[in-house]
């Protein structure tokens, strides 16, 4: 039994690629999410397997039923395909009321009139709208109406639920309440999700599994933790917020782990675990701010990195110091209960900080070499903020 | 043994692929691309429709040396060309007045203009052929009454009143054009100017007239062509002044020669729809990628310029336009056709209107004309849908053809059209039987208000969000259960209010059933027409009235059908039936259909 089965869906428009070759195994049940920047051929997928567009090769099943196939020329259209789906823009019918759009479905399926009317009070009950049942749809407000899109799009039960980008629209704290509801009703109604965003929180807390895509291909695909903490690539670590990714090469191999010296400079950076190949292989190492440790004091060490700060911002919760080491510009970040070890002047632009950071907390990546400078070259001073 | 079978392209919704889009682009190339085929075949050839001929170019060598064809050609010239520059200028002042001072009554200007645009040209024609008649037209006899002289202040059979004409009808929706274009004028680039020193006038000369060039260009052009195919107004005013326009030169080659010179009349015909078409594709290649960019449209404050006491002189302005376009015209239709006959002036009675009601005919031709307008219209409403549905959710190249076959009616004066229909339908043999029936004049009717009709639903179109229809697609709804069910509802407010527009430029259109009609089943206009040129022209008065009030009714009904299904769809103001209420304010040209804006409708 399966929920999904994706297999070499390849989506062309015109002359460009959209997706590429992705395959994709989805449990009943399960909840996974589609991650990656506008373009990365996300939405395209969802659109594939809710039948909206027709993929140009490759084959999809749904319920262990083939709804596209290339070679037997299957097409099944999104009326038949028992799918459910949420859209960016709530999509509802303003000529209807909010009972006429939740009950649409139902009345497509020819369920009777009572039972209709009882599954889309329950259903609107569990969004909390049951009181707005006979309003005009498009007289709510923004929240609302997405809590009524979600509605209709379950009503019904369907097999596979889709969501595109279904809180893009909303405002941050309903966004993490809707996030919250939806999450609730997949676990209530026990159906399998598929669930498009480029919002790399939402798709961490929402997620049995987390597919990053990028360029139509699928970058990583794991659970939210694995991702979080160990990205296989440079693109993953950036999206999944590493705030440093230094290309290099490897060093000294070292009982444990091994060193990586960052290309053009002469800092070099300790990593657990085993090297991905001899002294000179192609190597990356990625680390977040959080994880790096301030001090002001000079205390030269093999472990430690000694550079000048170039920027610091002041963030309230914390402190970014953007810091030149040797040539390699090194993200840091000094929590605000910290900021006592320091003297008034000591985190300002032009000091001299060591910085260190532990083995464990550091990423080892294939190197991608000269190649990929776009995603992993350091960001401007003005975005030390971010 | 394994057969490899293609399978055919899946297609996510109506019209996607080619193949959906197949039966259209037949019904488009038989309804707006044979007339012209015909028309080019029958140029060529040297017998009426039906007889056999052989090919030749008999019918250009003698059309093309014929002098007169050229002092029509030099007619058209300075009607169109005359017309469109006063219709600008007038336009341009009024738009200037209503948007930017603080002139009395630039409120009732709007309004009127959009009910100028309504009013069908044979009514300007027929009225100010009253109001101008050299020995009883009102505006003479006033003349007299009042200055005692036994001269003639205005004779509307002349230039002068084919130019009058031609600006009041023409400044109406050049108005309508340019009013949105004027209140969009981004006020920082007319405040950059006032900071740098220049006068108010000078920043309205040198700034906002060159910013609007493109849209006055556009204007200018439209005019033109509008100007080109007109056909009612120089018939009436023009034919009896001896002053020949294409359209009406056609005609004649064919209601005045016996035989009728069909070979003349389509080569003559070939030269004008190419004129129109050179004139249409300049307007597309300057202007329809162009987009106006410093008319932002984001700054709508309304600073109004106080302009002093020639304020006065602009609501002058205002009411001689009013008289001229609205109130004269009405007033000599009513009392006209009050008269037992036109001219006997004192007595009033409604003589002419029992007469009318008592004669079988003209009871027939009204019930024909109603019949007519109303599934006439309906058709052209739902094949506009159709096509501009078809045109946005296509994703093959054959929408290309279709949105360029749309663009062939636009591009055929209505006189050349019905020609070509008589072509089609007295030459093709299966055809030749409903020659003179209802239904071909109701082809040719249809096919002339395709223009209008394809441009007041594609706005509500464009309005409804993709999204819209995938959810319902996802709901578990078929094709053509969403176009009826999610579809249709959504722009029904505005394909009501395009049906009632088209019905109306239906019922008054002169230029489709003077050639195709037969004496059997004429049309209102027709016998508007026939009663004006035989003399009865206070009964034609009264048979136009009777058409006005039955437009006034059909009004009054419209906007009560239309304020209850706007208040059913939604309780705050809605994207889609704003959009619907057909407004010609915020519309620059004619343009492909993928991309256009909504043009005034009724503006032939």
């Amino acid at each position: 039994m399966s929920g999904v089965k994706i297999d070499g869906l390849v989506k062309e428009f015109g002359g460009s690629t959209a997706v590429e070759h992705l395959d994709l195994d989805i449990v009943p049940g399960e909840f996974v999410t589609l991650l990656g920047p506008s373009g990365c051929g996300k939405t395209t997928t969802l659109r594939c397997l809710a039948g909206l567009e027709v993929p140009t090769r490759g084959e999809i099943s749904i319920a262990d039923r083939v709804v596209y196939s290339a070679t037997s020329g299957t097409f099944v259209p999104p009326d038949k395909r028992d799918i459910g789906m949420v859209f960016q823009s709530y999509g509802l019918w303003p000529h209807m009321t909010v009972a006429g759009n939740v009950g649409y479905p139902l009345k497509l399926a020819k369920v009777a009139k009572p039972q209709a009317r009882e599954q889309v009070v329950d259903m609107l009950d569990r969004v909390g709208l049951a009181e707005r049942i006979d309003q005009m749809a498009t007289s709510l407000s923004g929240g609302q109406q997405q809590r009524v899109a979600l509605a209709r799009a379950m009503v019904n039960r369907p097999t596979l639920m889709l969501f595109d980008e279904p809180l893009s629209n909303l405002d941050a704290k309903l966004r993490l309440s809707m996030r919250a509801q939806i999450r609730e009703l997949h676990d209530q109604l026990g159906t399998t999700s598929v669930y498009v965003t480029h919002d790399q929180e939402e798709a961490i807390a929402l997620a049995d599994r987390v597919v990053v895509m990028n360029m139509g291909r699928i970058e990583q695909v794991g659970s939210p933790r694995e991702l979080y903490r160990r990205p296989a690539s440079a693109f993953v670590a950036d999206f999944m917020g590493f705030q440093n990714i230094l290309q290099g090469t490897v060093g000294d191999v070292l009982a444990g782990g091994y060193v990586v010296g960052v290309t053009g400079t002469n800092t070099a950076v300790r990593v657990a675990g085993a090297a991905p190949g001899p002294a000179g292989t192609p190597a990356a190492v990625a680390f977040r701010a959080s994880h790096v440790c301030v001090n002001a004091e000079r205390s030269p060490d093999a472990s430690t990195l000694t550079g000048r700060i170039k920027a610091s911002t002041y963030l309230g919760s914390c402190m970014r110091v953007l810091v030149d080491v040797g040539g390699a510009l090194v993200r840091a970040q000094v929590d605000e209960g910290e900021l006592h070890r320091f003297g008034p002047d000591d985190l300002s632009p032009g000091h001299e900080v060591t910085l260190s950071v532990p083995a464990a907390q550091v990423v080892g990546l294939p190197g991608d070499g000269p190649a990929a400078a776009g995603v992993t070259a350091p960001r401007l001073p003005a975005a030390v903020a971010g | 043994m394994v057969t490899v079978r293609r399978p055919r392209t899946p297609s996510t919704g109506p019209f996607t692929t080619a193949r959906g889009l197949l039966p259209l682009i037949v019904v488009s190339v038989f309804l707006f691309a044979l007339p012209i085929v015909m028309l080019i075949i029958g140029a060529f050839r040297n017998a009426p429709p039906g007889l056999p001929a052989q090919w030749s170019l008999d019918a250009f060598g003698r059309t093309y040396t014929d002098p007169d064809s050229y002092t029509t050609l030099g007619n058209s010239a300075m009607l169109s060309g005359g017309g469109t520059i006063l219709a600008t200028v007038v336009a341009l002042l009024l738009a200037f007045l209503v948007s930017r001072t603080n002139t009395p009554l630039r409120r009732l200007v709007t309004v009127a203009m959009v009910l100028v645009v309504a009013l069908p040209p044979l009514f300007y024609a027929i009225s100010w052929g009253m109001l101008g008649n050299p020995a009883i037209g009102m505006l003479n006899t006033v003349w007299r009454d009042l200055t005692g002289s036994d001269g003639t202040l205005f004779n509307a059979n002349s230039w002068a009143g084919l130019l009058l004409v031609a600006m009041v009808k023409g400044a109406a929706f050049s108005y309508l054009l340019l009013l949105g274009p004027f209140r969009a004028i981004d006020r920082s680039l007319e405040e950059a100017a006032q900071v740098s020193g220049a006068g108010r006038l000078r920043t309205l000369l040198g700034i906002d007239l060159v910013v609007l060039a493109p849209a006055i260009t556009g204007v200018v052009i439209l005019n033109f062509v509008i100007g080109l195919e007109s056909f009612e107004v120089p018939l009436f005013l023009g034919t009896p002044a001896g002053i020949d326009v294409f359209s009406t030169q056609i005609y004649a080659y064919i209601s005045d020669s016996t035989p009728a010179d069909y070979g003349s009349a389509s080569a003559l015909s070939l030269l004008l729809v190419a004129l129109v078409m050179l004139l249409v594709l300049v307007q597309y290649k300057v202007l329809g990628r162009r987009k106006y960019t410093t008319v932002s449209g984001k700054s709508y404050r309304t600073d109004v310029w106080d302009i002093g006491a020639w304020k006065w002189l602009g609501a002058a302005f205002i009411v001689a336009y009013l008289l001229l376009a609205i109130l004269l015209p009405l007033l000599q239709l009513v009392l006209g056709s009050l008269q037992p006959f036109f001219g006997g002036a004192g007595v009033y009675s409604l003589g002419n209107y029992q007469a009318l009601f008592n004669d079988p005919a003209t009871v027939t031709a009204l019930r024909t004309t109603l019949i007519v307008a109303l599934v006439g219209g309906l058709i052209a409403m739902a094949l506009a849908l159709l096509i501009v549905y078809a045109i946005a959710h296509n994703e093959s190249r054959w929408r290309r053809v279709l949105d360029l076959l749309t663009w062939l009616p636009w591009a055929v004066p209505g006189v050349v059209l019905s020609l070509g229909i008589a072509w089609t339908y007295v030459s093709i043999p299966g055809l030749r039987n409903l020659y003179g029936s209802i239904i071909v004049v109701m082809t040719g009717l249809v096919v002339a208000a395709i223009p209008i009709a394809t441009r007041s639903v594609q706005p509500a179109i464009g309005q409804i969000t993709r999204e819209l229809e995938e959810a319902s697609r996802v709901s578990g709804a078929p094709p053509m259960r969403m176009f009826f069910g999610i579809v249709l509802p959504l722009i029904m407010p505005s394909f009501l209010a395009g049906w009632f527009v088209v019905a109306i430029v239906i019922s008054g259109n002169l230029a489709i059933p003077i050639l195709l009609s037969s004496a059997q089943n004429p049309t209102v206009p027709l016998m508007v027409y026939e009663l004006y040129t035989q003399g009865q022209t206070s009964r034609a008065a009264a048979l136009f009235v009777v058409v006005l009030g039955a437009l006034l009714i059909g009004l009054i009904v419209m906007g009560g059908l239309s304020a209850l299904l706007r208040r059913r769809i939604t309780g705050r103001p809605d994207p889609v039936a704003e959009a619907a209420t057909v407004d010609p304010g915020n519309a620059p040209l004619p343009q492909p259909l993928e991309r256009t804006e909504p043009e005034p409708v009724g503006s032939r």
